[in-house]
Order: C-alpha cells, then structure tokens, then sequence
C-alpha cells in the first residue's frame, strides 16, 4: 500500500507520517518512508512518502500508484493527482494557506470549488474541516491529529486504532495527551458525518 | 536514554537513514566525530548533538568542513575510531586535507560520510562526489537502504582498519532522508586515550615523504580491488519474479538508491527477458573481475545510477580492454539522464528506451490511468522567510537605505531567500562564504554600492577570510553580517559564537563584532533589525563610509525564539489591524510581505496563528493602523 502526505512547512506532514510509520511497526507491518526535509519548513511544498507491506521498497512511489492521499492543504493535493490511483482516498483539509505570492498578485490561488469538483472526478474524497476542528480541541497544532483520525476511521490503513493511538502518545507531551486524543476523535467523527452526508444525498 | 544509545542488539527500530548511520557510528566505537551542518546530513550531527556525550564519544561541530574533516582525521591518525560527516559541497571545502590523507592513510578507522543531493533538494549544485573516491584513490562505499548503511558502516571501518585508508561513505538524499527499520548491533565501547606513535616519514607530507606515500597508495588500490572482488556487499540479485523463458539475457548494474528503484520496476513488470541485477555497494576501487564476468554472462547490460555516468564509463572501459563484445547502454546513449534524481518511472523509461534501441519492444501494461489532465493550474509555493523572521526587517530597512540602487552579492542561509519577491535581493551568489570575496571583485568594476550579505554561522565557516582580504585590500563595500544566532537553515545548531559547543558544554562564545574589529574593519555598528529607523540609520552610515565597513544585524532567529518562549510557558503579544486606520495602500503586503498578512478583498488582516509579535509591521504602515492587540481585544 503507498500513501502520500502532503501539505505546507508547518503542517506537521513530516510529524504525521513518521507516526504512521511507527504505528505500522507496532503491528509488524513493513514500512519505509521518503521525507524532504531542508528549505520544507518555510513555508514551502511539503510531501512525504509512506510505503507499507510489499510495496516498501524505494522511497518514492511510482506514477499512478498511490492507494491514499492524506492532504493538509486544497493547492497542495492538487499538485499530487498525477501520483494516485484511480478511486484512490483522499482525505484533505479544507483549509487554504495562501503563499505570499498570490497575495503579492504574482499568482493566483485557484478556486477551492474547482479543485474539490476536479478530485472528485476521478477520487474518493473527502474533505473535512481538519483546523477548524483542532482549533476546537485545543489548538491549530492539532489538525494533524484530526486528520489521523478521519483517516483512521475510513478503515483504509491496515493499522489498528490502538496503534495509531499509541504512536500518537509516544510522540506529543504528556499534558497535551488528553487535547490531542481529542482531536483524534473529532477526526473520526467528521468522517462518519461525513460518510452519513454521502449516504443520505445517495 | 535516546533510542539510538539501547544495548539491546536484535531490537529493531524505525528510524531516519541519518540516524542508522548515526547509531551505527555509536557501535563501531567512533571515538571522535566532527561536522558543519549541512542538509542531507544535518541531522547526523543534531542527534550526536544530543547523544555523544552520554555515548563517550567526543563531538563538535566544526566551524567548516575542512577542520571537521582535520579533527577527525587526526584521531584517526592517531589511532582512534573516527567519523566526520558532511553534505557533498563540503567535501569541496575539506578537499585539500582529503586528497593528501590518501596518501599518509590513518591508523584507526575512519569514515567520511559524503551526503550528495541530486535533484538540488536543498543545494547549490548536484555533484557527483564518486569521483572524489576515484581521483583520491580511497574505497568508497554506497548504500541503499537503512539498515545496509549500519551494516556497511562497520564494513568501512573494518576495510578503514584493514587497509589503513579513510573510506568514503557516499549517501544520496534519499537514503539519508528514508525512514526504515534497522536491528541494533552491539555496541563497542569507545576508545581510552592513546599514546601518539611517531611516523614523520609517513605523516608529514613534505615532498619527499609524498613521493613515497603516493607509491604506497598506488600499491593499496590492486589490493583494495581485491577486496571489492569478494566484498559481500557486491553481489549478483536475481528478481523474485525472474522471467525464465526470455531470450534475451539482460544485466543491469546499479548502486544506491537506483538499486531499490531497479528492484521496484522488475518486481511490477515482466521486461520479457532474463534479467539479473549485479548491485555494488562497494564502488571505489570498482571490481573489474566481478563486472567483467557479469557482462560476459549477459547479452545487454544497463549501467542503472543518479548523478554522472561512473559505473558506465568504467565499465564500458573494462570491456574494451578485456575485448568482451557485451553492449553496455547508459547515459551516454541517451537512455538515462544525468540531472536530477531518479525515481521507479525514470528507471522504466530507460530500461524500456534501452531495450528499444535494440529492437525489442516492452509490453508496459497500462497502468490505470487517471484522467488528470492539469487544467487547473499550480501555482507554486517557493519557501519564504518566516513570519517575525529578522532578516525581513534587515532587508527591508536596507531598501529603504539603497533606495533600490545597489548590487547585492549574496551567501548560503536562510536569509538567501531574500531573493524572492518582493524584497528581491541577492544578484550573485556561488558558495559558502562567498559574498565577501565576490563583493569585493563588484566594488572594484560596478557603479553602485556593494552591500553583501553573510549569515553568523557562515561568518564562521569561510566568511573570515575575504573579510581580511577586503580590508587589507582597501575594497570599499558593506558586509552585512545577519546575525540570527543560530545555523538556522540546516536546524538551529550552535556556532562559534554561541555559549555552546557540541556535546552540549558551556563554550566560550565568540562575538563577531569583536573579530571584525580585530580585523582592522573600520567601520563595525551592531543593530537589532526588528528597529527599522535605527537598521536603516546603520546602513546609511555604512554605505558613506569609504572603505570596508560591517553592519551587524542581530535578533535571534524567529522560530528559536517561539521555541524558547513556548518551553517558558510564556504567551506572545499578537499584531492586528485597525481597519478604521488602514487606507488599504497596500504598503504592508506588497513591500514587506509578512505571511502572517492576509487579504479579504481590499481589506488586511493579520493571521493571529501564524503572527510571531515581531512588531516590525507597526513600523512599516505608514497610516499606524497595525499594532498589538489590546488587552482584552479580540
């Protein structure tokens, strides 16, 4: 199975994956990731490679072979397409980050509406309001762990909650265990809103 | 205790490329290890930073490659395990003292780590430092995957030891920057103190003594070939799923991460010939007995390698001197590029175009094609200078002293992202180090002021030096030296300059206005950049002085400082916009361009979450319509 992650410097995308990854482990899954690290953390393209079970070979996933994308920014998931499979998952976080030069009229940000309907010709996504909802369980931090959830509640990882669980705690401070679970929570909640939503315009 | 420093061999763990080798460096006993920051192997040296001490292992960052590599080095000739480490531009820097200790070799062993970047993903150039094994004449070795990087460190320190040669240890982006698991080996205490054996004849190189060394070594390689010959790192893998029918015997000879992206083709699709895979995990001297076979029990060979066309030319070389008729097919027949990295489908491609070329066509199946087709345009996200960032202030308080009209030669660091819009300054820019020496060339030949830029940790690295030279020269410039007190772009290590050193002990800190001072600089005013009014007085100053003058910019990095203020449990003050104030000139956004700021319409607003209380937008605004939020606001 190969997933890609990706989002802007600051994300958490690197974070994220490596709990994943760790989580794998918990569960004698094999596993090998493909990072960028360097100039990522200013504000930059961020995108990271998780490769489980037979396909952990090479750190970077072939053209048109990713099962799930996990995307923490609308422009950032746009710039992955080439690399997903047809009907592949995508978990995105509704939230734009818009880079300094649009605001400087150097680029142009394209409408959300637009790339939501363009993913959604040829995926399976879902879009959830990840910040928002890390803002409500505490802090803006967690919009990765509110991903995690949803992407743990969509069934589509081999790996286990309690793993999941586990990898997050091993990784955040102990007095942030509680918020963070939280945001964990609300993550699975969202995409079984949002998996009811689909349920009832079908 | 640090993962990394566990004495419980068989245990596996997950970890980064850079941390494998880091605990492998751990096992092997290393006695003395020495860096410069540099990405793809920054964090080599953040975890030793954190790890040495309690590991008895003596580590410093250095302040540049070339004494890293001259502090290891010296352990190494005296006996002791040793290791340093650094991107492949650094090897450049430390390449004086490389080449000629091939020639005296050491006595303990001892690894260089050359950590190259193909594909630029944070570098100035994509060199290919294979060469630098070849054109020194010491073994180099190259893994693929974490846990062969671990094995292959104790193999080059047994080779190191065997031979009494430095062994370069050549790693790509991809292999320092993978995550996978490796199995804990046993850990080899460090060494006690050693009694200096003397060897003038072999240790220093005056003419004579080279001569003779370099005969040594001439003798060493036949020997060191051998030893690649048998290495149990360079082996012949025969696909799981192997075509048995074909009629076609392919050989396809790779290293590194190139290796795992051949295996990853031949696993997902049958090339309709026999193929075998010869995998080199030892490339310095390269095995001419062991290629020469391979090629002789294969119709068609591919040379498959990121970066120039090494294993090709040798190989291709060999065969014609042993008169075997196997055509070998690379990049110098076009079917492989030279530039950027490589990846699964840039391995297929040349594989299917290589086996086009003589005649037989490879069934690729269609892989499930998504109908994307890119109408939505991209636009990209160039990294920028973070919000609070103190070299925005700097630069923005310079254009208001230059009025635009200066040339800007620039450094390596953070602060090169100045570069982009719209403080857009930065005309020339080489290496480390290199502002000084180039803004001194600039002020002798253009008609405007020279201002160069130079971050603190470059300062220390190979600023010093042209700093001396423009002085003694009389070159009339401004050296602006942004002092963030931090190598901020590689993350946040400590410097000369700071009260810190390696292992983690309190240090004496070195003040660069006090260098610069002592350098017969003439002209030395420190600022803090977060005060516009007063930065730009500076650079006024500076620029009428005649002669080489220093501006010292110094506010300590932004997310250092967010770090420490969040570990203090201490709460920021964050900026806001008065929308009665504000005139929407668009002054803010569109010259100073903090991406905190934020646009609905005509209207500005500042993102709290991503505000940092530098405070320098107050300044900026010309209508005071941006400030600190009142207390008890919003």
């Amino acid at each position: 199975m190969n997933v890609i992650l990706c989002g802007v410097g600051g994300n958490g995308v690197v974070l994220t994956t490596r709990i994943i990854a760790e989580a794998a482990l918990r569960d004698g899954i094999k596993v090998r990731v493909g990072e960028v690290h360097g100039l990522a953390m200013r504000g930059g393209t961020v995108v990271s490679h998780l490769r489980l079970g037979s396909d952990a070979k090479g750190v970077l996933v072939p053209l048109r072979k990713a099962d799930i994308l996990l995307a923490f920014e609308p422009l950032e998931a746009l710039r992955q397409m080439r690399f997903l499979k047809r009907g592949a998952k995508v978990i995105l976080n509704n939230q734009t980050y818009v880079g300094v030069d649009a605001h400087l009229g150097l680029s142009k940000y394209p409408e959300v509406c637009d790339i939501l309907e363009k993913i959604e010709a040829a995926q399976d996504i879902v879009d959830v309001p990840a910040s928002r909802l890390a803002i409500e369980s505490g802090s803006v931090i967690m919009t990765n762990v509110v991903m995690l959830g949803c992407l743990s509640a969509s069934k589509e990882l081999p790996i286990s909650r309690d793993s999941l669980i586990d990898a997050i705690k091993s990784r955040v401070p102990p007095l942030m265990i509680d918020s963070n679970i939280k945001a964990f929570e609300l993550g699975e909640k969202a995409f079984q809103d949002w998996e009811k939503n689909v349920v009832c315009q079908a | 205790m640090h993962p990394l420093l566990e004495d419980k061999p068989g245990k596996k763990i997950l970890v980064l490329g850079n941390e494998a080798i880091t605990r492998a460096a751990i096992e092997a006993g290393v006695t003395v290890a020495a860096t410069y920051p540099g990405t793809p192997s920054s964090e080599i040296g953040n975890t030793l930073h954190k790890i040495a001490k309690e590991a008895g292992m003596y580590f410093e960052f250095s302040t540049n490659e070339k004494v890293a590599f001259e502090t290891a080095a010296a352990a190494a000739v005296a006996g002791v395990r040793a290791f340093s480490f650094m991107k492949h531009v650094g090897l450049n820097v430390a390449a004086d003292a490389f080449m000629t200790l091939a020639y005296t070799g050491v006595r303990g062993g001892f690894v260089i780590l050359t950590a190259d970047d193909p594909g630029c993903h944070s570098s100035q150039n994509e060199q290919d430092n294979r060469y630098f094994a070849k054109m020194s004449g010491v073994p180099m070795v190259e893994p693929s995957s974490p846990e062969e990087a671990r094995k292959m460190m104790h193999y080059a320190y047994e080779i190191s030891e065997k031979f009494e040669e430095p062994v370069l240890f050549r790693t790509t982006t991809r292999m320092n920057h993978v995550r996978g698991v490796i199995e804990l080996g046993e850990i080899r205490p460090p060494s006690e103190r050693v009694h200096f054996e003397k060897d003038p004849g072999r240790f220093v190189t005056i003419p004579s003594n080279a001569r003779k060394r370099h005969l040594v070594l001439l003798d060493l390689i036949p020997r060191m070939r051998d030893e690649a010959e048998v290495s149990p790192f360079n082996r012949v893998v025969v696909p799981e799923k192997m075509n048995t029918t074909g009629d076609i015997r392919l050989g396809l000879i790779t290293s590194g991460v190139s290796f795992n992206y051949v295996m990853e083709v031949l696993n997902n699709i049958d090339l309709g010939v026999q193929v075998r895979v010869l995998k080199l995990g030892m490339t310095a001297p390269l095995p001419e007995d062991l290629i020469s076979e391979f090629c002789l029990e294969n119709d068609l060979v591919l040379t498959i390698e990121e970066g120039e066309a090494y294993l090709e030319e040798f190989t291709k070389t060999i065969l014609k001197e042993r008169n075997i008729p196997t055509q070998v097919l690379g990049k110098r027949d076009g079917h492989f590029p030279i530039p950027n990295e490589y990846n699964p489908d840039i391995v297929l491609k040349g594989i299917t175009s290589a086996l086009d070329s003589i005649g037989r066509k490879v069934d690729v199946p269609e892989t499930e094609k998504v109908d994307w087709d890119g109408s939505i345009p991209e636009p990209p996200r160039p990294p920028v200078l973070c919000p609070g960032c103190p070299h925005r202030g700097t630069y923005f308080a310079l254009k208001r002293a230059t009025k635009g009209k200066a040339v800007y030669p620039t450094d390596i660091g953070c602060y090169t992202l100045g570069i982009m819009p719209p403080q857009s300054v930065g005309d020339v820019l080489i290496c480390m180090g290199s502002s000084a020496g180039s803004a001194g060339g600039l002020s002798r030949v253009v008609d405007e002021p020279v201002i160069a830029f130079m971050g603190d940790s470059t300062f220390f690295h190979t600023g010093i030096p042209p700093l001396v030279n423009a002085v003694h020269n009389g070159h009339d410039f401004v050296l602006n030296i942004m002092d963030n007190s931090t190598t901020a772009m590689t993350g946040h290590q400590p410097h000369p300059g700071l009260p810190i050193d390696g292992l983690g002990d309190p240090a004496i800190a070195i003040s660069i206005e006090k260098v610069c001072k002592g350098l017969g600089v003439q002209f030395v005013k420190t600022v803090n950049p977060l005060n516009i009014k007063e930065t730009q007085k500076a650079f006024e100053e500076a620029m009428a002085f005649k002669g080489t003058s220093v501006v010292i910019t110094k506010s300590p990095c932004a997310l250092l400082l967010d770090r420490n203020l969040r570990k203090a449990g201490k709460k920021r003050v964050k900026y806001t916009v008065d929308q009665e104030k504000c005139r929407k000139c668009d002054v803010c956004t569109k010259t100073f361009a903090c991406p905190a700021f934020y646009k609905i319409g005509d209207d500005h607003y500042i993102d709290p979450d991503q505000c940092f209380s530098c405070g320098v937008c107050e300044q900026v605004c010309p209508f005071g319509a941006m400030g600190p939020i009142p207390e008890g606001g919003e």
